[in-house]
């Protein structure tokens, strides 16, 4: 019984809609004390943060429908599902964060200028402000502000770190994001709970200033991740060059793949997504092998990054044929066939039609009275001869001003060749 | 140790010259001083045509060319390359592998390239050597692992095996049938004897030939080592393997030392 409670417990506490609950009661709780007791100390700036608390909870709870919608299968109208839902999330809260980064660098500034009457009156001339708001407490007070404040800061760390780790877990970028904002928080809360301590306990009011900047910075760098992350997510950026990199090499090598042609790659949600072209002699039996070689190792690289799930789409291609047609000088008596020394004591000439090196097709021609017109004709590129590799041959330079090479055969035998053109005696 | 040689059957073919740079690239690791060239020799009756068309050395005309392109393809030297004819009763070792994409050479070991130049091309991998209830594996082993030896090569053991309804839990290892597990002490104790480091990958897979396969691509093996179940007269496991695989296949046809293991 109690193992099934914990086990319960135990998958309550990664189940993302009560994680999400959780944070709203958060909330509440802050909420709560804080225009409670903001109001009880007149304190207009702990109550006005209890009211921003008031709109992070309506924020939860659009993360919690944001969840629902990404966790509805894939249908027809979106095969990859709803997931790119979270992003628009995370591009709203990101640009929350860099928009209050602003602010609260502005609130920093003011309030160091504040410092210095006359430059804050002169940049005032120049520049409409705001009008700085001097933390107002005495010894009352003080307890009230302080615990409020330290008691916030602990728990935006707490629930912030908790949100980020389990949104992570399961995938929900929303989560996270809203967990990057909470974090966010805690931090603008701790500088709050600085500018405290530092005016009641070290007569410094000025030291919660530029923390403040510093904070706004902090805040505004997870702004912008999470703007980018989630622009790019929407808008089917490149999951990345280095993983782009690291997945060619990876198909490269396998065996039967000749080269990635081509590599698209984008993220859904948390999933990514590659197009490939793959260059391969494989034939259709090993085909299905070498795909699965190349799914292995892709998956297994790209699920030990940050995502989740991964769906390859493999185009197989065959190499470039470079077809070209080449002639050897041949000699045949009866079915007996060799090559030839040179063009002139041919009896044929065998025109060979040439796919990836290979001959295709073979046709074997009498040798006419003009050999090197009918080799142009033919459109041959290369004629082949019998004779010591490197010395040239009678024929060489008929043929070259017509754009014909000749080469040196390896032997005069056409099974050596390559050259399927009879069975041997 | 095992000195084993090496062979290629030449043929002036995409595929012969893969099958050049592969055997040439096998040299050095096994500490083989010479390549073995097999070529066609030609019949009588083909270098009397030559003969008749001025070419009255052509044997040895074709012998120089054929070094020269050996010499220019390989980078190895004249000294390292030895021509022998197709045409002679040709003899060879137990430890003979010869490298061709064709049906090889005598009874010496096939060695299959398919598209890679080099062995170890693609980085490195280990040796799968598929075992089942018969020798084959043993034959196989006994090339397999005295060549993993000197390559420097892990061995991957690989069975797939049908479920035993009787047996309860899914672990592969507990369907696998007696004669099996004998075969797998033997290979075993025959790396461990060698020196051999080893792995032993059960599944149930769906066929014997694609669950082999995949272990040898999803290992990255540099090659997949087997031998011939003579009992079979329809459906060889290694013709199948031979028209589906993409890694280098080694096909053993005689075991080293004469028996197995």
């Amino acid at each position: 019984m109690l193992e099934q409670i914990k086990a319960k417990l135990s998958r309550a506490a990664c189940d993302p809609t009560v994680v999400m609950a959780l944070v709203i009661l958060m909330y509440l709780a802050k909420a709560a004390f804080k225009i409670t007791v903001g109001t009880h100390i007149h304190s207009p700036m702990i109550a006005g943060d209890g009211y921003h608390n008031l709109a992070d909870l309506l924020e939860a709870a659009a993360v919690i429908v944001v969840i629902f919608v990404s966790m509805r299968p894939s249908t027809q109208q979106y095969p990859f599902g709803r997931k790119n839902v979270e992003f628009f999330t995370s591009l709203a809260i990101g640009l929350g964060l860099l928009a209050m980064s602003c602010q609260f660098a502005l609130k920093s500034v003011v309030g160091l200028l504040h410092m210095a009457p006359e430059l804050d009156t002169a940049v005032r001339a120049v520049l409409p402000l705001p009008v700085h708001e001097q933390l107002m407490m005495d010894s009352a007070t003080f307890p009230w502000a302080l615990a409020v404040t330290a008691c916030s800061v602990i728990l935006s760390f707490v629930v912030g770190r908790y949100q980020v780790a389990i949104g992570r877990k399961s995938g929900h970028a929303s989560m996270v994001a809203d967990g990057e904002e909470t974090l966010s928080d805690g931090t603008i809360e701790s500088v709050t709970v600085a500018g405290v301590l530092g005016e009641y306990l070290l007569h410094l009011p000025w030291l919660e200033y530029p923390l403040g900047l510093i904070v706004a910075f902090l805040i505004a760098r997870t702004g912008r991740e999470l703007f980018v992350s989630a622009w790019r997510v929407l808008l089917q950026h490149s999951i990345g060059v280095e993983h782009e990199s690291r997945i060619r090499e990876l198909t490269r090598q396998v065996p039967g793949v000749l080269d990635v042609t081509e590599l698209k790659t984008f993220q859904v949600g948390h999933i990514a997504v590659c197009m490939m072209s793959v260059t391969s002699r494989a034939g259709a039996l090993a085909v299905p092998h070498v795909k699965y070689g190349i799914e292995h190792a892709v998956e297994c690289y790209v699920l030990a990054q940050e995502f989740k799930e991964c769906e390859l789409h493999i185009r197989f291609t065959r190499p470039d044929p470079q077809y070209r047609r080449v002639a050897f000088a041949a000699i045949k008596e009866g079915e007996l066939l060799v090559i030839a020394p040179s063009l002139d004591q041919a009896t044929h000439l065998l025109i060979c039609d040439q796919e990836e090196g290979e001959f295709v097709r073979i046709k074997a021609e009498r040798s006419p009275a003009d050999s090197v017109s009918f080799l142009v004709e033919k459109r041959v590129a290369q004629l082949y001869v019998f004779a010591d590799c490197g010395q040239p041959g009678p024929e060489d330079d008929r043929l070259s001003v017509r754009g014909i090479s000749v080469t040196a055969a390896v032997s005069y035998l056409p099974s050596v060749l390559g050259l399927a053109v009879e069975r041997d005696s | 140790m095992n000195k084993f040689c090496i062979g290629v059957v030449y043929r002036h073919t995409p595929d012969g010259r893969t099958a050049l740079s592969f055997s040439s690239s096998l040299l050095k690791p096994l500490g083989v001083e010479q390549l073995q060239v097999f070529v066609d020799g030609g019949s009588r009756e083909r270098t009397a045509l030559a003969a008749s068309a001025g070419l009255k050395d052509s044997a040895r005309l074709a012998a120089d060319n054929l070094v020269a392109y050996v010499k220019q393809t390989t980078g190895l030297s004249a000294a390292q390359i030895e021509l022998r004819s197709l045409a002679d009763q040709v003899e060879l070792p137990a430890e003979a592998v010869v490298v061709d994409g064709g049906g090889g050479v005598g009874d010496g070991s096939l060695l299959v390239p398919f598209d890679e130049p080099a062995f170890g091309w693609r980085g490195e991998g280990p040796l799968v050597i598929p075992f089942g209830t018969d020798e084959s594996a043993l034959r196989a082993a006994s090339v397999g692992i005295p060549l993993a030896k000197l390559l420097n090569r892990e061995v991957v053991f690989y069975h797939t095996t049908w479920t035993n309804p009787s047996v309860e839990g899914s672990d592969p290892g507990l369907h696998v049938c007696s004669a099996a597990s004998r075969t797998e002490q033997l290979l075993t104790a025959a790396a461990t004897a060698a020196g051999v480091k080893y792995r032993v990958v059960i599944e149930t897979a769906l066929d014997v030939v694609l669950g082999t396969l995949r272990c040898a691509v999803r290992e990255r093996a540099n090659l997949l080592v087997m031998a011939r179940e003579p009992k079979i007269i329809h459906g060889s496991y290694v013709d199948r393997a031979l028209l589906q695989s993409t890694v280098p296949m080694l096909v053993v046809k005689r075991p080293i030392g004469g028996a197995a293991c």
